[in-house]
């Protein structure tokens, strides 16, 4: 707050002493001239106007010279020309001016970046955000919205969740603000907020369904990303996490352009993980036989294949195989993606039709995703002063997956290594050649991957309505009121049918099942605004607006699950017997009141501010969580940033090298609500009691609940040298998120064992730097892009200064005071005991009272009791990177451009869950070749521990064994291509090229890929429970502009 | 221009409906169709019936801890390969106040239930009049019923809890609410079962539900606790026939085929002939427990506990008698006369409690899907077997219990030995000859001695049942003498362990968990 009220004086000092200087205000005569940014010729005809004021437009002559006479030396002058961005170019009290204009395409920051609430020339950014856009030409080169952004904005940390097809990147702006809310960014398409854009809780285990992966990237045109809170804050509730903004093309007015895009890809087969050779294996499993206590007698009765020869025929040729099953299951994949788009219009309107169609592989056999896609934007001027749009976007996925992750039993990513190499994929005959159908899982009880990939069904159908209308008015000069109402709709089906062929019974006695996921929902949101735009005395400009917004959010869940149909012909739910039925429905409502004011004072001071209330079901009765608005609980969001164009002061004006310096602060707060709906009352839900139904009280209500708030500083530079051929941008933030929302233990007479509190406080903070340059020389044009992200996050107080553990899938993850939120907690594993000498003097025993041995594990002991228990859990390890960010570089001549996009992240570590199973077997499962140098005798010196059937020590356990250095460089993208400028025939331009994916990855880590999400949680950061890796692949476009 | 004025007319007209509608009072209290609120709940007769059947709900619930701290400490029970570290350490005696298993929040929702479900009966009676305050005051009596039961087992498992009867609806409202001691907790739930039951009429119709007999019998164990043994008998023997003999009836049925009461595919629907109260289960309902998944070595099952050497081998030294000798029991001293068969308790041993499957033991009551020596256990998934909480055997060796404190020694064993009734047989028999044993002979009746034969006979017949260290507590607390809880307790372990154990459990404070933290 103090550091509110200091701006704010700072501020209005600095407009007293400008207020003072009386040349403000009187007119006066410019001459100026107009140049190409690169060569320095001038440019004739370039059309020449004041902002904000009418005024006779006016041409420069053939020297690119002009003259007029301006109401003030402190007005903006616009100058713009077709083919040329148009530049805005503020006179701070200069009367001779030379204006450098840029061609298009070019990223020297001078673009009109399009906020939701206005267009904003990018010199005016009052506020930290960032932007990648994509040029009309260059559309739809990346493989996906994520692909666009991610390396290519500071403070954007976009790591993919896997390699499978669509799954996308795990967005986070400025660290994780939150432990148990909301840490994503809120997207908005169009000026439509879209929620929950990642659902996790597919019953195709390990796949995340990404709807922003359903937008089409080649209907794109920007992607600007809002960071601090003067950016945010006028989202409220949704802004904690920061914005992202997606503007899709839309019509000219003129011409009518027709693009047709044609994309096939080419996805190589990611590497193997090195496996045990069916002999290898074999040694290995005979040993693990006799360790289980097994006489030779036993073994040959469980196991009689062991000792059969070519004479036994099947029987031993079942067992006689060196099967490589992750090459069975791998392919190079195919894939095609078809887009066009018709964009036109006239003086009045203004439309883009877009129609896309894509069939994308996965590098594992069976996995792919069909997706159609239609968007139709129109923006209609009825009347003079008003005008009506629409948005409306429509698509219809078909996926099929396979399980991937944690849950193993179906994953056939998982069950490719762990499947014994001396099975076959096929059964034998008495010859051993391969009979038809799949085997299933031997005495390994492991089912066939792929039987799995080829006789499962893993389906999800998704179907997604984003539309929106809007109706502009405008009332008066300067004011005008805009209506906004959307709808988001969506119906995603989930089935998924695990037949018998090829599979062992499961743990439930099932031997085929069937399982089916509804999920609908809808979103319907109307906002109304009303805003203000003016200049005063030419000097003054004010912007303001008003706006509230309604939004009705309704979601159901239906889920069924049957078992042992009759035959695998029998996939749906009503074949089989009926094990469960379940479901949910949820609503929330929201209303939310927002007020925005901006004022600039001679194009060099500017100062925002605002304020917004919002007010939601998941609090209404929470009795102190804020203002009492229509007798309900409001959370209010205000925020403030100042920005101070340095080089509009005398001694920076006449300064040429310096194109522009500013300096930047914003402070301000924001909020994050994101708890299961109804926690602020108690509720009771249905049971059944045997037949009859109950109903049970299954939540306890928590009034004292209010929103998690997210304190928001920023400061900030940029600067541009050098004909903006070097700019420079760096901030520095702080988060400080107070009362956070968490799950704490509550005294068990409620009944319930934890409910939400607000408690906890944490912080982020981090500097991001980004560099551009540009240049030309001859027919080169060449651009350079990096940025770095240094971002801390530090939790700063608990409640009751307890740590919260919390498990993911049998990890746990741990939040303490002092450090980052999301460690790795486990055991510290100081090394393979080599001799029993060695084992006996460290004397431990397991947490059931086992003796640790040779060749096992020693773990640190936190509590000296000799016996290894989770009180000697301890943090080893920590998934955020220390920095991360990415790199480009692009070069073109002529009519070839290449360009290329790297992404890091350094720091980071990984806890490998796979190799922790491929190391240490429990049962008879394969393993990586590491075991080649496990413990065998005493003596042996190794980090591999000895084998033994069961685990009984637990030596696979979470341990700093498994923790690896994540660290990576990848290049993402490397793009050569060739326009063909030449109009032929009805061909306007063509361009064809060639990308390279993921061409290759510099990292120590040991697993198949350093990068993915497993899911969005801080806790779930960093297990390698297995996913599909990213492939390098292969792009080869043309488009062809009609 | 009019055009203009128009549209902005309609704009305003727009704004000023959205804020009507924002202004709405409920628009914020949104409540989905699948969830009832506290406030709209208790407005229907319909909901009287919903809310105790959600109460019997939470009671299927409490069936998984009720079982690990109740059998698995026992002296019958040792965990198994498959025992997680909790489990591992309940059944080894060794638990922490950080063991899931010693969290009383499950006990607490279904006490906190019923407080909310009496405060909401009795609302539902002012302002509904269809609902009538004579059905009212039944439905309130078996509530309080449900909350005495959940206090007991509270009492029984922490000694000292908190105990109130106003309901909880906000975690804002926890006041510091002081634990009373078990014994005061027990006197309270007693009170409530006493009123309970005096509104409630003798009826075996439902047995899935508390009803006479079943409160009687909880009545009686929460007398015996408090040492109220003249108390205890009255409370019992309301429903006990008074004709000498008939008193000692057990099932006939069961006669030779004592499992069949655990047998689903012998009993099918007429389940449970002899148990008195039980609470149900459903498996396509996902109304499940885990003592299927516990006790069994395949399918879904993780084998986490198993039978002790000291449990198996006392089923296979028990004499029996020679088949269909019944008729030797002809008055009390008599036993001597009749002729001795094989040995091992053959009908509630091997294939009954416990099986043998290669170089596992197993629990086998829970598994059991068909009688007569094959292993054939029930498909897995199906985790629903009833629970029994009270059977005929609970109130035969409760008699035997209550006539041994009231020092009529011969009697009490009779319960147990059984009794001939000339002209009635097969009916009349007790524990032992209903599986054709050889009565326990003494040659001296103490009491000490009595109860001794009573604990042993438990340990035959309720073995794996979720009641042997309940049993074994309130044996030694009743008796005042710890050792008959720690001798026994202690001979599970290794020798080199069992001093320890005993001398630990030689004091009474050790038999009660700790609170969760």
């Amino acid at each position: 707050m103090r550091l509110i009220i200091i701006l704010m004086c700072l501020f209005s000092s600095l407009c007293l002493v400008q207020g003072g200087n009386k040349a403000a205000s009187d007119s006066v005569k410019v001459n100026g001239k107009v140049v190409d940014l690169f060569t320095g010729k001038p440019i004739a005809d370039v059309s020449i106007s004041l902002r904000g004021i009418r005024s006779q437009t006016i041409q420069t002559d053939k020297t690119g010279a002009f003259s007029l006479v301006a109401p003030s030396a402190y007005v903006t002058v616009v100058a713009s020309f077709p083919g040329y961005q148009t530049k805005e170019f503020p006179l701070f009290g200069s009367r001779q001016i030379n204006i450098k204009l840029a061609k298009e395409g070019l990223n020297v920051g001078e673009s009109l970046l399009s906020l939701p609430y206005s267009s904003l020339y990018e010199q005016n950014v009052n506020g930290s955000l960032a932007f990648a856009t994509q040029s009309q030409e260059k559309i739809g080169e990346k493989r996906g919205l994520q692909q666009m952004i991610s390396g290519t904005i500071s403070g954007l940390q976009a790591t993919a969740f896997s390699g499978v097809p669509d799954e996308g990147a795990n967005l986070n702006v400025r660290g994780q603000n939150s432990l148990f809310m909301k840490t994503t960014p809120l997207i908005v398409v169009d000026g439509f907020p879209i929620d929950n854009t990642v659902y996790e809780k597919s019953i195709i285990n390990g796949n995340i369904y990404n709807y922003l992966s359903d937008l089409n990237v080649k209907d794109v045109e920007s992607v600007v990303v809002l960071k601090d809170a003067a950016a945010t804050a006028i989202y409220g509730t949704q802004g904690a996490n920061g914005v992202i903004l997606v503007k899709t093309s839309s019509g000219t007015s003129g011409k009518t352009y027709l693009d047709v895009d044609i994309q096939t890809t080419l996805g190589e087969k990611f590497k193997d993980i090195p496996m045990l050779s069916g002999d290898e294996y074999r040694a290995n499993f005979q040993d693990l036989l006799y360790k289980q206590g097994n006489t030779d007698a036993e073994i040959a009765q469980s196991y009689p294949f062991l000792y059969n020869n070519a004479s036994a025929g099947a029987a031993y040729w079942r067992y006689a195989n060196n099967t490589n099953w992750q090459d069975e299951i791998k392919r190079n994949s195919f894939s095609t993606d078809y887009h066009l788009s018709l964009r036109g219009g006239d003086g009045t309107s203004k439309y883009l039709f877009s129609v896309g169609y894509k069939n994308q592989e996965g590098e594992i056999t069976g996995v792919d995703v069909q997706r159609f896609n239609a968007r139709f934007n129109l923006d209609f001027r009825m009347m003079k002063r008003l005008s009506v749009g629409t948005r409306i976007y429509y698509s219809k996925t078909d996926k099929n997956l396979a399980d991937q992750g944690p849950v193993t039993e179906n994953n056939p990513f998982y069950l490719s290594l762990m499947k014994p190499s001396l099975l076959s994929v096929h059964g034998k005959s008495d010859l051993g050649e391969d009979l038809p159908g799949y085997e299933a899982g031997a005495y390994d009880n492991l089912n066939n991957p792929l039987a799995l990939l080829s006789e499962a069904d893993n389906q999800i159908a998704n179907n997604w309505l984003l539309g929106n209308v809007f109706i502009n008015l405008d009332i008066a000069k300067g004011l005008s009121t805009k209506l906004n109402m959307g709808l988001d709709w969506r119906n995603m089906d989930e089935n998924r049918f695990l037949p018998s062929k090829g599979r062992v019974i499961d743990s439930n006695g099932f031997y085929r099942s069937s399982e089916q996921q509804l999920l609908k929902s809808n979103q319907m949101w109307v906002e109304h605004t009303v805003s203000y735009t003016g200049d005063f005395a030419f000097v003054h400009h004010f912007d303001a607006l008003l706006g509230y917004n309604v939004k009705v959010q309704n979601s159901k869940r239906d889920y069924g699950y049957s078992v042992n149909a009759p035959s695998d012909d029998f996939r749906g739910l009503e074949s089989g017997t009926k094990i469960s039925v379940d479901g949910e429905k949820n609503s929330v409502t929201w209303f939310s009141m927002f007020a925005n004011g901006n004022y600039s004072l001679m194009n060099k001071y500017f100062l925002n501010g605002g304020v917004r209330f919002d007010g939601s079901s998941l609090f209404s009765q929470a009795q102190n969580a804020g203002m009492q608005i229509f007798s309900y609980p409001f959370a209010a969001a205000p925020y403030v940033g100042a920005t101070w164009k340095i080089k509009g002061e005398p001694f920076l004006r006449n300064v040429s090298f310096i194109n522009d310096c500013k300096l930047r602060a914003s402070l301000g707060a924001s909020v994050n609500q994101q708890i299961d709906p109804y926690q602020t009352q108690t509720y009771y839900q249905s049971k059944y009691y045997y037949n009859i139904p109950g109903l049970v009280i299954q939540g306890i209500s928590n009034k004292d609940l209010k929103w998690e708030t997210t304190r928001k500083l920023n400061i900030g530079g940029d600067i541009a040298l050098f004909n903006n051929a070097i700019r420079l941008t760096a901030d520095y933030f702080v988060h400080n998120t107070k009362d956070m929302l968490l799950p704490t233990q509550i005294d068990g007479i409620t009944g319930f064992t934890s409910a939400w509190v607000n408690g906890g406080e944490m912080q982020n903070k981090g500097l991001e730097l980004a560099l551009n340059h540009v240049g030309q020389s001859g027919a080169f044009t060449w651009n350079l892009g990096a940025n770095i992200t240094f971002a801390k996050n530090k939790i700063t107080a608990l409640p009751g200064s307890a740590d919260i553990i919390t498990d993911y899938y049998g990890y746990k993850s741990l939040a303490r005071v002092g450090q980052p939120a999301g460690l790795f907690y486990g055991y510290k594993s100081l090394g393979v005991f080599s001799t029993q000498a060695e084992a006996d003097a460290a004397n431990l025993t397991g947490d059931k009272n086992q003796r640790f041995m040779a060749g096992d594990f020693h773990y640190d002991e936190v509590v000296k009791d000799n016996r290894i228990d989770q009180n000697d859990m301890q943090v080893i390890g920590d998934p955020n990177p220390d920095f991360f960010g990415g790199f480009s570089a692009g070069i073109s001549y002529k009519n070839f451009d290449l360009e290329s996009q790297f992404a890091y992240s350094y720091g980071g570590e990984v806890m490998n869950v796979l190799r922790s199973k491929l190391e240490v077997a429990s049962g008879y499962e394969n393993q990586s070749v590491a075991v080649r140098s496990a413990w065998r005798a005493d003596g042996d010196v190794t980090s591999v521990p000895r084998t033994n059937f069961g685990d009984p020590m637990n030596n696979g356990r979470a341990s700093s064994n498994w923790v690896e250095d994540a660290s990576y460089l990848k290049l993402r993208t490397l793009t050569l291509a060739y326009n063909f400028n030449k109009k032929v025939a009805f061909v306007r331009n063509a361009r064809i090229y060639l990308t390279g994916c993921n061409l290759f990855t510099l990292t120590k880590y040991i697993g198949l890929d350093p990068e993915f999400s497993t899911g969005v949680s801080p806790f779930s950061r960093g297990y390698d429970f297995g996913l599909m890796p990213q492939s390098r692949a292969w792009m080869v476009g043309i488009k062809l502009g009609l | 221009m009019k055009r203009i004025t128009k549209i902005t007319a309609f704009f305003i007209l727009l704004a000023a409906m959205q804020l009507s509608f924002s202004g709405c009072s409920d628009y914020f209290d949104v409540v989905s169709e699948d969830k009832v609120t506290a406030d709209n709940n208790y407005t229907k007769e319909i909901d009287a019936i919903a809310a105790i059947n959600g109460l019997y709900g939470l009671m299927q619930d409490l069936v998984d801890p009720l079982w690990v701290v109740g059998e698995s400490r026992g002296e019958l029970t040792l965990p198994a390969r498959g025992a997680d570290k909790y489990q591992f350490d309940m059944a080894m005696n060794q638990a922490n106040a950080d063991n899931p298993y010693t969290d009383y929040a499950p006990f607490y929702r279904l006490i906190n239930g019923c407080n909310g479900a009496i405060e909401g009966l009795t609302r539902l009676q002012d302002i509904n009049q269809d609902y009538s305050e004579d059905v009212m005051k039944v439905d309130v009596a078996e509530v309080m019923a449900i909350r005495a039961w959940a206090y007991y087992k509270v009492a029984q498992i922490w000694n000292n809890a908190p105990y109130f009867t106003r309901f909880i609806s906000s975690v804002d409202k926890i006041d510091s609410i002081p634990a009373v001691s078990g014994d005061t907790i027990i006197a309270r739930a007693a009170a409530d079962m006493a009123y309970a039951r005096s509104l409630t009429t003798a009826n075996y119709a439902n047995r899935g539900q508390f009803n006479y007999y079943s409160m009687s019998y909880f009545l009686a164990e929460m007398y015996l606790w408090l040492g109220k043994n003249i108390e205890a008998r009255d409370a019992i023997i309301s429903f006990v026939p008074s004709t000498p003999g008939w008193e000692l009836r057990m099932e006939k049925y069961y006669q030779k085929y004592w499992v069949d009461q655990f047998s689903p595919t012998r009993l099918n629907t007429t389940a449970q002939y002899s148990w008195m109260q039980y609470i149900r289960f459903d498996a396509n309902r996902q109304q499940k427990h885990n003592i299927l998944r516990w006790t069994n070595n395949r399918g879904d099952g993780i084998y986490a506990f198993k039978p002790t050497k000291v449990a198996i081998e006392h089923w296979n030294v028990q004499p029996q008698m020679s088949a269909d000798l019944y008729g030797y029991y002809t008055n009390d001293n008599d036993y001597i006369a009749i002729p001795t068969g094989q040995t091992g308790d053959i009908w509630r041993g091997n294939y009954r409690s416990y099986l043998i499957d290669g170089k596992d033991t197993l629990i086998y009551k829970y598994l059991i899907n068909s009688n007569l020596g094959t292993d054939d256990r029930k498909e897995s998934y199906k985790n629903d077997m009833d629970f029994c909480i009270v059977r005929d055997a609970h109130y035969c060796l409760l008699l035997a219990e209550i006539n041994n404190r009231l020092g009529k020694t011969q009697e009490a064993l009779r319960f147990v030995n059984g009794k001939a009734w000339p002209g009635a047989q097969p009916a009349g028999y007790g524990i032992r000859p209903r599986v054709r044993l050889m009565p326990v002979m003494l040659s001296a009746y103490t009491t000490e001695k009595v109860d001794s034969v009573i604990a042993d006979e438990r340990a035959l017949e309720l073995a794996y049942e979720g009641n042997r260290w309940f049993d074994l507590v309130r044996m030694a607390k009743t008796t005042n003498n710890p050792a008959l809880l720690a001798d026994r307790i202690a001979s599970k372990y290794a020798p080199s362990q069992r001093e320890a154990i005993r001398t630990r459990l030689m004091n009474s404070q050790n038999w009660y968990l700790p609170k969760h933290k």
